[in-house]
């Protein structure tokens, strides 16, 4: 079954098309990530999902549609964007208020405070929050009423790396507890680590749709909207003393589609299979260049999210 | 479920210092300004302003434009929702559009009944200390009061709607209510509308109850009838826009 269906969701801000004719659905138990760059519209979609925003056109709808939209998302976990709390109380009463509305017991506060390692600060008011303890505090509201469906945002904005494991950590364990969670991000590594499937969205557009692992082949299965004909193309990261004579060097290097420069690395794109670490490290090195990084990036979403979105 | 609406309303509003202080100015605004008058016509007029039964209509009539401060408290309490986004946060948790902007209206409401309840104890207060002999004639005064509390928070809630910035909407609602709407009302007279105005029909329910002191105020008051279908009318449309509003537009 599925958690959530959206049939041809369009959104409009005046001129702007936010968001057009977007399908797809969200098997259950997935944790399904909805992958684009900056102002491709995924926290449009999450708002009107969530009914914060209005669609210009087309229909969404959670299971079968049976049931109150409002009601169900009082079983659902959400943090959309930024957390958004009442300055003046504190975290415990802040989230006093999100259990009310969820009409969950107030006894579920103190499990979710601890989840989040904020027991200690329950009772300091939430303008004295961090960044990284407002989004904690966000996401033990959206755990407060044990969510069977969860709908992230952005999830790790704003926090610090172990941060940023933890709640991996949390969406794996949430999947391993059969829990469909739905992932909105920008992070390519973050939608690679935890989904199981995934959405890929471009200027309002939806370009693939699948599970993870049929996007990382370069097919997608049809009726999604994406089949590609082309090879797949993979990633490969180098990095020497001399950047420039690397960079001199690599352009000679057969096989290499395109080439980008990062502060201390440099990344070229070739087709799959056509060329291996070892090729490149010989070349390199039989042209006087010794690398001091060679990673191959794994066969992955952000050389078919590149591909995609560019 | 009126009460569990209510009862967010309630939770995020208890321990906000701000509700508490200007809820207390209210009531000792109330009782200090018609103490003050009482005290004042006992010294220089020859009647008891304050004596069964005119005293129902008159702190009615003094209180009115206290009602602002109601009205203040529904601006900080719509806008603070709007600047830290949490009205799209209770939609998130599960609350639909409509049993916001329900909960918001029940808490008017119930601001509404504590403001009348306030002018109607000290009109029964002061009453007690004229030693005049207790009357409820005239009660229905206390009533208007109920409808004067409605529609005046009703704007106040509408300008929120609107304008969302707490200090922008603070100072369009206080203009309007002291300056722009007698202006209004001057203008619209030559047309004989000046009665039709938001918030002027409501005031109109309540004039004060001395004929003498009236008709030095305005002496061609139109039937109650008349203002009182206006203030229910404009009450209806105040809360009307406003849930429609909340249901269709983008949070």
């Amino acid at each position: 079954m599925n958690v959530l269906t959206l049939s041809g969701i369009t959104k409009r801000y005046k001129s702007v098309t936010a968001l057009s004719d977007v399908s797809f659905s969200v098997p259950e138990g997935s944790v399904f990530g909805i992958l684009g760059p900056n102002g491709s519209g995924k926290t449009t979609l999450l708002g009107i999902v969530t009914d914060v925003l209005k669609a210009s056109a087309g229909s969404y709808r959670f299971f079968d549609g049976s049931l109150p939209a409002h009601d169900l998302r009082k079983e659902m976990g959400v943090l959309l964007e930024t957390p958004n709390f009442y300055p003046y109380l504190s975290a415990r009463q802040n989230l006093e208020v999100a259990a009310k509305i969820k009409r969950c017991d107030f006894s579920n506060i103190d499990a979710a405070l601890r989840k989040v390692d904020l027991f200690d600060r329950q009772h300091s008011s939430f303008k004295t929050f961090s960044l990284g303890m407002k989004q904690r505090l966000a996401i033990a509201s959206a755990l407060l009423n044990h969510p069977g469906v969860i709908i992230l945002d952005e999830p790790t904005n704003g926090l610090d790396p172990e941060g940023i494991s933890e709640i991996r950590q949390l969406i794996k364990q949430l999947s391993g507890e059969g829990k469909t969670v739905i992932l909105a991000s920008h992070l390519l590594d973050e939608v690679e680590k935890v989904c199981t499937h995934v959405a890929v969205l471009k200027k309002g557009k939806l370009l693939a749709c699948g599970d993870v692992g049929g996007a990382l082949s370069g097919v997608l299965p049809s009726g999604n909207g994406f089949a590609s004909a082309e090879k797949p193309t993979a990633l490969m990261e180098v990095g020497a003393g001399n950047a420039e004579a690397l960079a001199n060097v690599l352009k000679t290097l057969p096989g290499v589609l395109e080439m980008s420069r990062s502060d201390n690395a440099i990344t070229i794109r070739h087709y799959e299979g056509e060329l291996t670490a070892e090729q490149v490290n010989g070349h390199c090195f039989a042209n006087g260049v010794i690398l001091n990084k060679l990673t191959v990036k794994n066969k992955n979403l952000e050389s078919k999210f590149l591909e995609l979105t560019k | 479920m009126l009460s569990y609406l209510l009862g967010i309303e309630i939770l995020k509003l208890k321990r906000n210092r701000s509700f508490w202080i200007l809820l207390v100015l209210f009531v000792l605004g109330v009782f200090g300004v018609n103490n003050l008058v009482r005290v004042a016509s006992d010294a220089n007029m020859p009647f008891k302003f304050f004596s069964f039964p005119e005293v129902w209509q008159n702190v009615v009539c003094m209180s009115r434009f206290l009602l602002v401060i109601p009205g203040l408290i529904v601006i900080m309490h719509t806008c603070a929702e709007h600047t830290y986004r949490t009205h799209r946060q209770n939609v998130i948790d599960g609350l639909s559009r409509g049993q916001y902007v329900t909960a918001k209206i029940l808490f008017i409401v119930a601001m509404a009944l504590f403001s009348t309840a306030v002018i109607f104890l000290t009109a029964l207060f002061l009453g007690w200390l004229s030693g005049s002999e207790i009357s409820f004639q005239g009660f229905r005064y206390v009533l208007y009061s109920f409808v004067q509390s409605l529609s005046c928070m009703g704007l106040a809630f509408l300008f929120a709607l609107l304008f969302k910035r707490s200090a922008v909407v603070t100072g369009i609602f206080f203009s309007y209510v002291f300056i722009f709407k007698n202006v209004l009302e001057h203008y619209l007279n030559k047309l004989g509308a000046g009665d039709f105005v938001p918030l002027i029909s409501s005031d109109n329910l309540t004039p004060i109850a001395n004929t003498f002191v009236r008709d030095l105020i305005r002496h061609d008051y139109k039937p109650e009838g008349l203002y009182l279908a206006l203030s229910l009318l404009y009450i209806i449309l105040f809360y009307s826009f406003c849930y429609y509003r909340y249901k269709k537009q983008d949070l």
